[in-house]
C-alpha cells in the first residue's frame, strides 16, 4: 500500500470510530440530552460525591425520570434546575449558586490571585527602590573618597 | 521587618483560615438541609393498598405524611409509634404513608406484621416512579411531613421519630 493510502486510511479510522461508538450508547436524541446535561449538574441524594446521572441507586434514576417528564412539558434547564432546589436547597447543585454567601466560593480564588500580585508587586518596587538608594550612596561616597585621595595626594607633594 | 502591617494582615489571614477550618469541622457535610418548610404542600393523587385512590394532602384537615419502605429497618422499629399515634389524634390528624421504593407484596407483608392488617391502619400510598417523593423532596425513609389545615408543611422529620418530635409535630400543625 502506497503511504498515502495508509495515511488516509488512518485518518478515516480516527475520525470514524467516535462517532460508532457514541451510537452505539442507547437513545442519544435531544431529550435525553438535556436529561444527562441537567443530570449532571445535580447531587445524588444517597451517594458520596456522585451526580443523579452517575449514580445507579433507585432515586437518581427516579430524578432523572422527572427531568425527563419536566422537560417533555416543555420547563427549561434552569426551571427543572429551580425544581430542584425547591426541594432540596442549593445542596442539590453540585457546582454551588453564582449568589449569596456561596458566591465567595467563586470569588476567593481571584481575590488571592489580586492579593498575591499585589503584595509580590510591593515587595518587587521596594527592593528596586532600595537598590536606587543604595547606588545613589555609593556614588556619593566614592566621589567623596576620591576627593579626599586627591587632597592627601597634593599634600603629600613638595 | 515586622511592622505593624504585616503583623495584621498575617493575623488576618491566619485567623480566617483557622475560621474557615472552625467552621468546616464542625458542621456535617452529609447534613441535609430543610427547605419545604412553610412551603405549600404538593398534592398528590395516588392509589391506596387495598384499592381506591387518595388525595394529600387532606383538604381542610392537617395531615401527617410518613414515608416509608419495607426494607428500611427504621421504619420498622418507628412503625408501632405511628399506629399508637394514629389510634389516639387519628379524629383530629389524617394520617397516611407514602410507600417508598417498594413492592405491593412488601409493603403488605410489613403491614400485615406489624399493623391491622395487611393494608394498615390509614391510607398507604403507591407511589411508582418515586415521583410524588421526589415531588416532596425525600432523600430517603423514614421521612415523616406534618402538613397544616391550609396544605402548609409546618414541619419535617428526617428519620426515625421519637414519641416527642412526633408530638412536637403534632402540635405545629394543630393550631
Amino acid at each position: 500500500m502506497k503511504p498515502a493510502a495508509i495515511l488516509l486510511l488512518t485518518l478515516l479510522t480516527l475520525t470514524l470510530a467516535p462517532a460508532a461508538a457514541a451510537s452505539d450508547r442507547k437513545d442519544s436524541g435531544p431529550l435525553e440530552q438535556r436529561v444527562e446535561r441537567v443530570s449532571q449538574g445535580l447531587r445524588c441524594p444517597v451517594c458520596q460525591s456522585l451526580s443523579v446521572w452517575d449514580s445507579p441507586s433507585q432515586v437518581s434514576e427516579a430524578m432523572r425520570m422527572r427531568i425527563r417528564d419536566l422537560a417533555r412539558r416543555g420547563e427549561s434547564d434552569a426551571q427543572i434546575r429551580a425544581y430542584f432546589v425547591a426541594r432540596y436547597g442549593d445542596w442539590i447543585l453540585l457546582s454551588p449558586p453564582r449568589h449569596g454567601i456561596a458566591l465567595a466560593v467563586w470569588l476567593a480564588p481571584l481575590l488571592i490571585l489580586l492579593a498575591g500580585a499585589a503584595a509580590a508587586t510591593a515587595t518587587v518596587s521596594g527592593w528596586r527602590r532600595r537598590a536606587r538608594a543604595l547606588a545613589a550612596v555609593d556614588g556619593a561616597a566614592l566621589a567623596a573618597g576620591r576627593a579626599q585621595l586627591a587632597e592627601l595626594e597634593q599634600r603629600r607633594l613638595p | 521587618v515586622i511592622t505593624p502591617l504585616r503583623a495584621a494582615l498575617g493575623l488576618l489571614a491566619v485567623g480566617g483560615l483557622v475560621a474557615a477550618l472552625g467552621f468546616g469541622l464542625s458542621h456535617d457535610p452529609r447534613a441535609l438541609p430543610i427547605v419545604v418548610i412553610n412551603k405549600i404542600a404538593p398534592q398528590e393523587t395516588l392509589r391506596r393498598l387495598g384499592g381506591g385512590r387518595v388525595r394529600v394532602p387532606f383538604a381542610g384537615r392537617p395531615t401527617l405524611l410518613n414515608v416509608w419502605a419495607s426494607w428500611c429497618t427504621e421504619c420498622k422499629k418507628e412503625h408501632p409509634l405511628l399506629v399508637a399515634a394514629e389510634r389516639r389524634f387519628g379524629r383530629r390528624i389524617a394520617f397516611a404513608g407514602l410507600i417508598y421504593q417498594d413492592s405491593v407484596a412488601g409493603a403488605r407483608g410489613f403491614l400485615r406484621a406489624r399493623d391491622r392488617g395487611p393494608n394498615g391502619s390509614y391510607p398507604n400510598l403507591l407511589d411508582p416512579g418515586s415521583r410524588a417523593a421526589i415531588d416532596y423532596g425525600v432523600y430517603g425513609v423514614p421521612e415523616t411531613f406534618f402538613i397544616d389545615r391550609r396544605g402548609v408543611i409546618r414541619a419535617k422529620v428526617v428519620g426515625r421519630m421519637s414519641w416527642q418530635t412526633l408530638e412536637q409535630g403534632l402540635a405545629a400543625i394543630s393550631r
